[in-house]
């Protein structure tokens, strides 16, 4: 299933962005501060409209959708999710069956599971560290079990250990067939962990491809004005500034 | 139900009984004459009324809180209590307050004035920040327009009445007001409760909230109208009763899990049982005249208001939040 943007334009934000997303796939929006990652984001997840364009859900146009049909398929994860409320873990990840109109136990147990958050399920957010809290938000995103996640800078705040464990259950959600995309500041992570990676630059899309290509030195000098290189470990690309 | 809910249900039970005996005159059916006319006419509509003005407050306090994700929100702040006292004003300076339901009628006009107001200015998918604005605005708006009729009130004793009526007060209420407010209170707390479910929500904040299927203009027009109906019905019949619908959640919420759903039940029950106490203590105390309830539970509501704000300042937050 593909969610794609056709010609999206918001004043001031995004001009004429276009692209096709797939399911199954770990898709990264990169791009400097201000360059509209988070618009485009929002707008694919139906929370912003854009003034020009469209977005299509399958064969939907995602504007049309119920808000409450629009959120069984499509989960978002704001960017410094904090809870309000002093609630249980569980409590948090239960959110995410609220378009489903139900608190199903299946599907948050597996959320809860999925994100080694079992044995802590009833503990209070605020005793959760910065990592926790962060798996207990996509569980309640995952507890929803949405066609495609959408994540705003889910790593930003985050130790490596815990970004690596993160992306690493996205892979896997991507894997079962879920579509994820993600917006990242950390251009090493979308080299080497995602599928495909879109380049921002002032509301154009500057790039729409494979990592290496992408996220290629060339478009990054372009882009963020920085030279750098990638240096091949085995596979695994560093950056390194020169 | 919820442990909290028995608690309170329990401790209403009991002051109710109690405030039925409670006040210048301690009934004993056997020596107090006309027990029955005292217990019938005053004291029963009294502590009805007492109970359901409080639950109003409380779960519209409950639902603002979590509304504005703000353990410091009141229902005041969306300006519909202060148009209801602008209504009831209105009515005492053209002097029609001496009719019985002209003066509660004016209020519920003041109040649906100021709903319509917001609801205008916020439009369908106003933010959570226009709102709140939208909701201050018309608080002092109503404010000043209250200020200037009590200066330019027609004479010394429709000011007195004006002032004093604004002090908040259940004296002297009988069944007629029992019969206005508990409709529409019942009415405004289900309207809460249809707004549980996006109030829950809004504890991941208002973007994920809306990934949810929240909308924000359906919560919205479910908020004004119970804020309207409880917190309007509530100021046409007692008055400005303040600080209940702040303190309340606070009170209730270590009860519960403290999900917003979970607190407007148990914040109404504790509404009820918190100003049915204290309009009974106003009763019992032996000042020459009662004193005002609206006074009583500001006393009490003022300092619990700064010792939250020292609390806040500590960098406490299991408590508040």
């Amino acid at each position: 299933m593909t969610l794609s943007a056709h010609a999206i334009s918001l004043e001031g934000r995004l001009s004429g962005v276009s692209t096709a997303l797939r399911s199954g796939q770990i898709t990264a929006i990169c791009g400097p501060n201000g360059a509209g990652k988070s618009t485009l984001l929002s707008i694919l997840a139906g929370l912003l409209v854009p003034d020009s364009g469209n977005v299509q859900l399958g064969g939907d146009t995602l504007l049309n959708l119920a808000a409450k049909a629009r959120a069984q398929r499509i989960g978002y994860l704001p960017q410094n999710g904090e809870a309000a409320w002093d609630v249980a873990v569980r409590n948090v990840v239960a959110l995410g069956r609220m378009p489903h109109g139900d608190i199903a136990d299946g599907p948050i147990d597996a959320a809860l599971e999925a994100l080694d958050l079992t044995a802590l399920a009833n503990r209070p957010m605020s005793q959760l560290s910065g990592g926790e809290k962060a798996r207990a938000f996509l569980a309640r995103v995952l507890a929803g079990e949405p066609d495609w996640i959408l994540a705003d800078e889910p790593l930003a705040a985050l130790d490596i250990a815990h970004q690596l464990a993160l992306i690493g259950h996205m892979k896997r959600e991507a894997q079962s067939g879920t579509g994820v995309v993600i917006v990242l500041h950390d251009l090493s992570l979308a080299m080497n962990h995602a599928d495909r990676v879109l380049v921002l630059d002032q509301g154009r899309l500057i790039a729409d491809g494979m990592p290496a290509e992408a996220l290629a030195e060339r478009h990054i000098a372009d882009v963020w004005g920085v030279d750098i290189q990638w240096l091949d470990d085995d596979g695994a690309k560093a950056l390194v500034v020169r | 139900m919820s442990r909290a809910i028995w608690i309170l249900l329990a401790g209403l039970v009991v002051a109710f009984a109690l405030s039925l005996f409670a006040g210048r005159v301690w009934l004993d059916f056997a020596d107090t004459p006309n027990a029955m006319v005292i217990l019938a006419e005053l004291r029963l509509p009294r502590a009805l009324l007492a109970m359901i003005v409080g639950a109003g407050l409380g779960a519209a306090g409950a639902a603002m809180q979590g509304y504005l994700r703000n353990p410091l929100a009141d229902p005041g702040l969306f300006g519909i209590a202060p148009g209801a006292a602008l209504g009831a004003v209105t009515s005492f300076w053209f002097g029609y307050a001496a009719s019985a339901w002209l003066l509660p009628i004016f209020a519920l006009i003041g109040a649906a004035g100021a709903m319509a107001l917001l609801a205008l200015i916020a439009g369908r998918t106003g933010g959570i920040a226009l709102f709140t604005l939208a909701g201050m605005m018309i608080a002092s708006l109503a404010g000043a327009l209250m200020s200037l009729a009590i200066s330019f009130a027609p004479n010394a004793f429709a000011m007195s009445e004006i002032v004093t009526w604004l002090m908040g007060a259940l004296t002297d209420r009988s069944w007629r007001e029992v019969y206005l407010a508990t409709p529409m209170t019942l009415i405004g707390i289900v309207c809460f409760w249809m707004a549980r479910k996006d109030l829950d929500a809004l504890i991941l904040g208002d973007a994920a909230a809306r990934s949810l299927g929240m909308r924000s203009g359906v919560l919205q027009a479910w908020l004004i109208a119970g804020v309207g109906l409880t917190v309007g019905s509530g100021v046409a019949v007692a008055g400005i009763i303040g600080f209940v619908g702040l303190i309340v959640p606070h009170l209730v919420r270590p009860l519960t899990d403290r999900r917003p759903s979970s607190l407007i039940i148990p914040s109404a029950l504790a509404g009820a049982l918190l100003v049915l106490i204290a309009d009974s203590v106003v009763r019992i105390l032996p000042t020459v005249t009662e004193l005002r309830l609206g006074i009583a539970l500001s006393l009490i509501g003022a300092p619990f208001f700064l010792w939250l704000l020292l609390k806040m300042r500590r960098g406490y937050s299991g408590g508040l939040s």
